[in-house]
């Protein structure tokens, strides 16, 4: 039988039947990433809705952990109704925008770096959309606004957060560089995702490759919030408590949610109706090396609809 | 082509250009997140039918008064990390450009200089290629970077060590005949 979390390789087994009724009862909750798990586009997964209702009268526990830093909670929570998933609220929504906007905020406004200069902690140079942008403010921070000179009397930039920007351009990328130019900056990157996926099959680039080519120009290797980074966990056990032991994380992207739950201590649930095929995760069983490993989720189902078996009536 | 409406996802409707077979990345200081787009979708409908080629990975390109621009290994790798896969870079260390200069003068290396200011482009492509290399001090590299390479155990920093330094490409002038 499979453990929870760290110890062994997992061996991606198809969930079902008993199987599911073994790994389900024990659970307090779960993680689910939104992308590809929950709705595909602007479509529901067919089953989702009814499985966080089916949860719910379980008494189980339903969070999300989302990469995508494009929207913010408020927005989030807004698509979640219209996507037809009842009683999800902003407060269990993680995204990578807002836990962003928290690591900076911990960085700069709580009693770190230069104190004492009244300024209140820096303003943050944000490349990104709205959604993001708004986390920040809300966070407490002040942004540094776009084609300002990195010189002169307004208050310094203490961070430069890459995010997802459809409007990026190289002005933006030489604006950052130039604030980076002091050590003191950081450099933050929402999320590591090279790509995500659209609706007709097609990609379209993620803050991954922005955040690679502000790392080159700037010589300075970014702190990612995202998954598989464990920061967002961090957040999510500060709000609720959640005990790793008895959470399961289900994700559609084995080189993000997969390996973020094994870097939590999760057991972890790749469902296929996202990013990922099962023949990937095979490939990383089959690899040699440590790391590949940790990329294969314990167990997979080919949509989440397929848990509600494994739930009470 | 301009591109119809606002978003990523009106841009991926944009038609494409069937006789496309390669990307090329260059310096462009009009690079933007819907050229990425453009150039990612390329990528994804060739596949190996479509060449990813980068003119150089320089990573920022110095400006007077000590300041600098992002250059185009940026763009490079932004594009390479949206494919995932390696850009054929033409340009120094990449030995491309002197098999182009060999291929039109019948070079010998044995008998040839390399005259360069950057370690990891100009001296490396000069040292991989067989070529005499010759450290010039008017650019972007100072003599204590030399000495960092040349004291360290790493092979990959010892390539970047040039066989002579010039404070200035003058200074040849003494050793050619009237």
């Amino acid at each position: 039988r499979e453990g929870c979390g760290g110890g062994g390789m997992a061996s991606c087994r198809r969930l079902s039947g008993a199987g599911l009724r073994e790994v389900l009862g024990p659970a307090q909750g779960l993680l689910f990433d939104c992308d590809g798990v929950l709705w595909a586009g602007d479509r529901a997964v067919p089953g989702a809705p009814e499985l966080l209702e089916r949860l719910r009268r379980s008494g189980k526990a339903a969070l999300f952990v989302s990469n995508n830093s494009r929207r913010s909670v408020a927005e989030l929570e807004r698509r979640f109704s219209r996507l037809g998933f009842r009683g999800v609220r902003a407060e269990h929504v993680f995204s990578s925008a807002l836990c962003s906007a928290l690591f900076l905020r911990q960085r700069l406004l709580a009693g770190g770096g230069d104190g004492g200069n009244g300024s209140g902690g820096g303003r943050v140079f944000v490349l990104g959309g709205e959604g993001l942008r708004g986390e920040v403010r809300d966070a407490g921070l002040r942004l540094a606004g776009e084609g300002e000179p990195a010189a002169g009397a307004a208050e310094p930039v203490r961070a430069v957060l890459v995010g997802y920007d459809d409007q990026f351009t190289f002005a933006k990328l030489a604006q950052a560089c130039g604030y980076l130019r002091d050590p003191q900056c950081l450099l933050v990157a929402t999320d590591p995702d090279p790509w995500h996926p659209l609706s007709d099959g097609q990609r379209t680039p993620g803050t991954g490759s922005l955040t690679a080519a502000v790392e080159t120009a700037s010589g300075r290797k970014a702190l990612v919030v995202g998954k598989p980074n464990t920061y967002m966990f961090d957040c999510i056990v500060e709000r609720f408590g959640v005990d790793p032991s008895r959470t399961l994380m289900v994700g559609d992207r084995l080189e993000t949610d997969i390996l973020f739950g094994k870097n939590c201590g999760l057991s972890t649930i790749l469902t296929l109706t996202g990013v990922s095929r099962l023949e990937e995760a095979q490939a990383y069983m089959a690899s040699d090396s440590a790391a590949a490993k940790d990329l294969v989720p314990n167990y997979y189902v080919d949509s989440i609809a397929d848990l509600i078996p494994g739930l009470d009536e | 082509a301009a591109l119809p409406g606002p978003s990523p996802a009106d841009w991926a409707q944009a038609p494409l250009d069937p006789a496309v077979r390669a990307v090329l990345v260059g310096f462009d200081e009009h690079f933007s997140y819907a050229k990425l787009c453009q150039a990612l979708r390329y990528l994804l409908r060739g596949g190996s039918d479509c060449l990813l080629v980068g003119t150089n990975r320089d990573h920022r390109l110095p400006l007077e008064g000590g300041t600098a621009i992002p250059g185009t290994g940026c763009l490079v790798k932004a594009v390479e990390t949206a494919a995932q896969r390696e850009a054929f870079i033409i340009g120094k260390p990449n030995r491309y450009m002197f098999d182009c200069v060999v291929s039109e003068f019948n070079i010998d290396p044995a008998r040839t200089i390399m005259v360069g200011d950057r370690l990891d482009t100009d001296i490396l492509m000069g040292n991989s290629c067989g070529l005499t290399t010759l450290l010039t001090l008017t650019g972007v590299t100072t003599l204590d970077e030399v000495k960092g390479h040349q004291e360290s155990d790493c092979p990959a920093r010892q390539s970047l060590v040039p066989d002579y330094y010039v404070d200035s490409i003058a200074d040849l002038l003494p050793a050619l005949g009237d």
